[in-house]
């Protein structure tokens, strides 16, 4: 009789509970309580950053606030939700549309993930306050675009809040039941929702955003057409004003100026990229990305989702493949273990998406760290646009060579004197983005995860022999701290009448020198265009610069010009040149 | 979910784990019985959760350190798309965890028959957690012998705010509200502002708004204290009238209510420096006069370029 009982008992605990709301809690066990280890986390009405989450209202106050106090920040209504609330988004940098390379970053798919509106709020947050630090941020703010989207699903983020502590259990229509849904656990949005925690006939109503893009809307099972499941699609492709407002986002930017795109989410510490089919964006994609998961003090982990058998209708996909760009899936800490990563408890269910409140004041700036790397990134190659060669006693000018840019390229503009062999000069190199972080001592530190980049390495290449000029020089700042490299040096005595100045660099981001600053890189078709290597030809990964030309004795300058742009495919004048040295040549055999 | 070991949907494993909460070792071998790494590991999982109210000796130690490392064969889908899979019961996660909570109640016990243990810094997480665990327990009159040494130290903020709830010190108050970080300080402050003196409740506020976590949140609170708070209320619009138009001034007059703050906005929209936040302000308020106004400055000859832009942006 007892073990009857007991059997009954034990199926009681274990089989499909019926339909309930249950609590999170920091350490009771009771009934209906799910024990999380740590505080359990509430939104606060605190419009600046603190060590927890804030309520919508507050994050869009301090961004709205912003955009009015700071020139660098343009707030934009990019739609409506489902219950007729702003889809908000912020311009960082060149407010113009179309007029500067530009970056999308997105958070609150999915309403349950409360890092993603922390972290995108704070990029905007942390990129103003140092948008004048002549920096990276400063150089973002000059040069690219950055629109910035915290909260897509505005409702379903309010539904969460609402229910900081409390979800539903015993519904779901997968594989488990107990898969908590509504509430704290929210992740769709609110269509044909009330958002009452109580009322049971919506529970899993909503359509899931993110699997409500193009092209691959609805070509898999990864979605579901069944509007209960967690993954349901909608009714159509881009059926959800909240997935309108962000294909609104894209047209904002100027379509074509897009370079990149990042969908915020929780949990999986990965980041994951698509494989298009284009070979080339799928190679810089993950190059990119490898550099990205290496920002936080703990790896994220690199995925790659491809469509060979349909695909998920997020919106990743849709931007990658609409616009070949690096289109990533950025999924938040933790990984696997979740709550107990913290410190919690161990085997609770979905707590991966209860981020402990002390630990979002440093995902935010880890976030920050990866977020801000590829902007810089993306906002292109650099190029070594200004040689100055000077007296090292005086810094009186010697000789100077700067790229100027007009119609859509570059010409270098030269002045001054030759150079005299056994004489000693102090070299100054200007690039066009910070190369270096300097901490406040002037020193070369690292950017996080990314290790000291190295020296850069300059030759001069006379008539019959090359100089290698020493490498330890200094960074100094121009435009931008960390964005000159001088050094002093000897002209050798028998490099000839004139010398090239052959430069490697990488910038922060390991991207090397646009070797042929004449044609202007920029992003096209998945890859770089006119980013051409040492060889002159467009090859996505630069390389050495050898244009600029110093003379070293007075009669050479006037013969001391940039070296032929070679292969570059971009420009096609070696093409033009080819026809013109063939036409002449048939000339001469016909005369 | 939490609460059920091992998960619904089944029964017999579940039968077999709720027979052998009596027992681990019976557990252990039942499920050895049933033979399936699912069926082990959901035992595994079981007994390591009744250990959390064993008394560990070293060789149990060493068998769950073993599970630190465990390799687990049973997988559930990750909830969020196509990442990997994750552990089913968690036995790593389960062990590490025992291993914290044995380290904790060691270290609490360790406190408790040494006192003076308190007065070295925590070296590790588990270490903290046990030593605010003690300062909870302990009887006012020794917590308020022990605080002063207490806080020459290294005292987080959790702990600080338990000496801050236990003992009510003005000089915790001012060092947590200038430290603090955290949600619950911010709350602590909230329940404690009606009982305070005008005084201290305004030079709270005005520590915690110099504290550039809690700033925001203090605005909010200025503002709401000051619904009920006459002399609180004063002061707010004798600087709405007077004083550096700022974010944060705005937020606290919106939070408190304030009668005609449109009114008082529009005025100071008319100063260069105060208009981003009047602006900032009047757009929040919504109200017709607020808006009209917004239209007004996005129309004039003398506004800030960049603020009428602005303006545009959110009134169209």
């Amino acid at each position: 009789m007892a073990g009857l009982i007991l059997l009954l008992l034990g199926g009681l605990m274990c089989w499909p509970s019926l339909a309930e709301i249950v609590e999170y809690t920091e350490s009771d066990e009771g009934p209906g309580q799910i024990a999380l280890g740590y505080p359990v986390p509430r939104p606060l009405d605190s419009p600046t950053p603190f060590a927890g989450f804030r309520s919508y209202d507050s994050l869009i106050q301090r961004l709205t606030a912003l955009s009015f106090s700071d020139a660098a920040l343009g707030g934009v209504k990019l739609g409506k939700s489902e219950r007729g609330e702003d889809v908000l988004g912020f311009v960082f940098g060149v407010q113009e549309a179309g007029q500067a390379p530009a970056m999308l970053q997105v958070g609150t798919l999915h309403a349950r993930e409360w890092a993603a509106p922390e972290v995108v709020s704070f990029i905007a947050e942390a990129l103003v306050a140092r948008r004048a630090n002549q920096g990276i941020e400063q150089f973002l703010a000059n040069q690219t675009s950055i629109l910035l989207v915290p909260v897509l699903n505005p409702d379903g983020l309010r539904i969460t809040q609402a229910h900081a502590s409390s979800t539903r259990v015993g519904e779901d229509i997968g594989p488990d039941p107990q898969t908590p849904r509504d509430g704290r656990m929210r992740r769709k949005n609110a269509r044909n929702t009330d958002g009452d925690l109580e009322t049971t006939v919506d529970t899993l109503d909503g359509v899931d955003l993110n699997r409500n893009f193009g092209p691959y809307w609805n070509t898999s099972t990864r979605s579901s057409p069944n509007r209960r499941s967690l993954v349901y699609h909608g009714e159509a492709e881009a059926s959800e004003a909240e997935t309108q407002a962000l294909l609104a986002a894209a047209n904002r930017l100027g379509g074509g100026q897009l370079r990149l795109f990042i969908d915020t989410h929780s949990f999986g510490r990965v980041l994951i990229y698509n494989d298009t089919g284009n070979p080339a964006l799928t190679r810089l994609s993950a190059g990119l990305g490898q550099r990205l998961r290496q920002v936080p003090a703990r790896a994220y982990g690199l995925g790659v989702a491809s469509n060979d058998s349909g695909g998920y209708g997020s919106s990743d996909e849709y931007f990658a493949h609409t616009f070949e760009i690096p289109a990533y899936t950025l999924e938040l800490e933790p990984g696997s273990q979740q709550a107990e990563e913290y410190g919690g408890n161990a085997g609770v269910s979905h707590s991966g998406f209860i981020l402990p409140e002390d630990q979002i004041e440093r995902v935010r700036q880890e976030i920050y760290a990866m977020s801000v790397l590829a902007f810089y990134h993306q906002a292109g190659p650099p190029i070594l646009e200004q040689v100055s060669v000077l007296e090292p006693r005086s810094g009186a000018m010697v000789y100077r060579a700067r790229w100027q840019g007009r119609n859509g390229e570059r010409q270098l503009e030269t002045h001054g004197a030759s150079l005299q062999p056994g004489q000693a000069y102090r070299l100054q190199l200007q690039f066009s983005k910070p190369m270096r972080l300097l901490d406040q001592d002037h020193q070369v530190k690292a950017y996080p995860g990314q290790g000291l980049p190295t020296p850069p390495v300059i030759r001069l290449r006379g008539e019959s022999q090359v100089q290698l000029l020493e490498t330890d020089g200094r960074w100094l700042q121009q435009a931008y701290a960390g964005d000159l490299y001088e050094i002093e040096f000897t002209v050798a005595a028998d490099l000839g009448p004139s010398a090239q100045l052959a430069v490697q660099a990488t910038d922060l981001s390991g991207l090397a020198l646009d070797a042929r600053p004449a044609s202007l890189s920029t992003w096209q078709a998945g890859h770089w265009i006119n980013y051409e290597d040492s060889q002159g030809l467009n090859s996505d990964q630069g390389g050495e610069d050898s244009q600029i030309c110093l003379p070293l004795d007075p009669d050479a300058i006037s013969g001391c010009s940039p070296m032929a742009t070679g292969g570059s495919g971009g420009s096609g004048r070696s093409a033009i040149w080819l026809l013109l040295i063939f036409a002449l040549c048939r000339r001469c055999r016909t005369a | 979910m939490q609460g059920c070991r091992p998960p619904p949907r089944l029964p017999v494993i579940c039968l077999l784990i709720a027979l052998s909460h009596a027992s681990a070792v019976r557990a252990e071998q039942a499920a050895d019985i049933a033979a399936s790494p699912q069926a082990r590991e959901a035992a595994l999982a079981a007994r390591l959760d009744d250990l959390r109210q064993a008394e560990p000796d070293p060789a149990l130690r060493d068998w769950v350190r073993t599970l630190v490392d465990y390799a687990e064969h049973s997988r559930i889908a990750h909830p969020e798309r196509g990442l990997a899979d994750l552990p089913r019961y968690d036995i790593q996660a389960r062990a590490r965890q025992l291993l914290r909570l044995w380290d904790e109640q060691a270290a609490l016990v360790s406190l408790q028959s040494v006192p003076l243990k308190a007065l070295q810094d925590p070296q590790n997480d588990t270490e903290r957690r046990a030593r605010r665990r003690w300062l909870q327990e302990l009887e006012p009159a020794h917590l308020a012998l022990i605080a002063p040494q207490l806080k020459r130290g290294d005292l987080d903020e959790e702990s600080l705010r338990i000496l801050v709830q236990r003992l009510d010190l003005s000089a915790d108050w001012r060092r947590l509200l200038q430290q603090g970080r955290q949600r619950q300080t911010v709350e602590l402050l909230a329940s404690a502002l009606p009982q305070l003196s005008a005084a201290m409740a305004e030079e709270f506020l005005a520590l915690a708004g110099r504290n550039p976590a809690l700033a925001g949140a203090a605005a909010i609170l200025r503002g709401r204290h000051a619904r009920f708070s006459t002399s609180s209320r004063t002061r707010l619009l004798q600087a709405l009238e007077n004083a550096r138009l700022d974010i944060a001034l705005v937020d606290a007059a919106i939070s408190a209510g304030i009668e005609d703050l449109d009114a008082t906005l529009l005025t100071r929209l008319q100063e260069a420096a105060a208009a981003p936040a009047a602006a900032y302000g009047l757009y929040r308020l919504q109200s017709e006069r607020a808006l009209q106004g917004l239209r007004v400055y996005r129309e004039s000859a003398n506004g800030l370029p960049h603020l009428q832009q602005e303006i545009s942006q959110w009134l169209d």
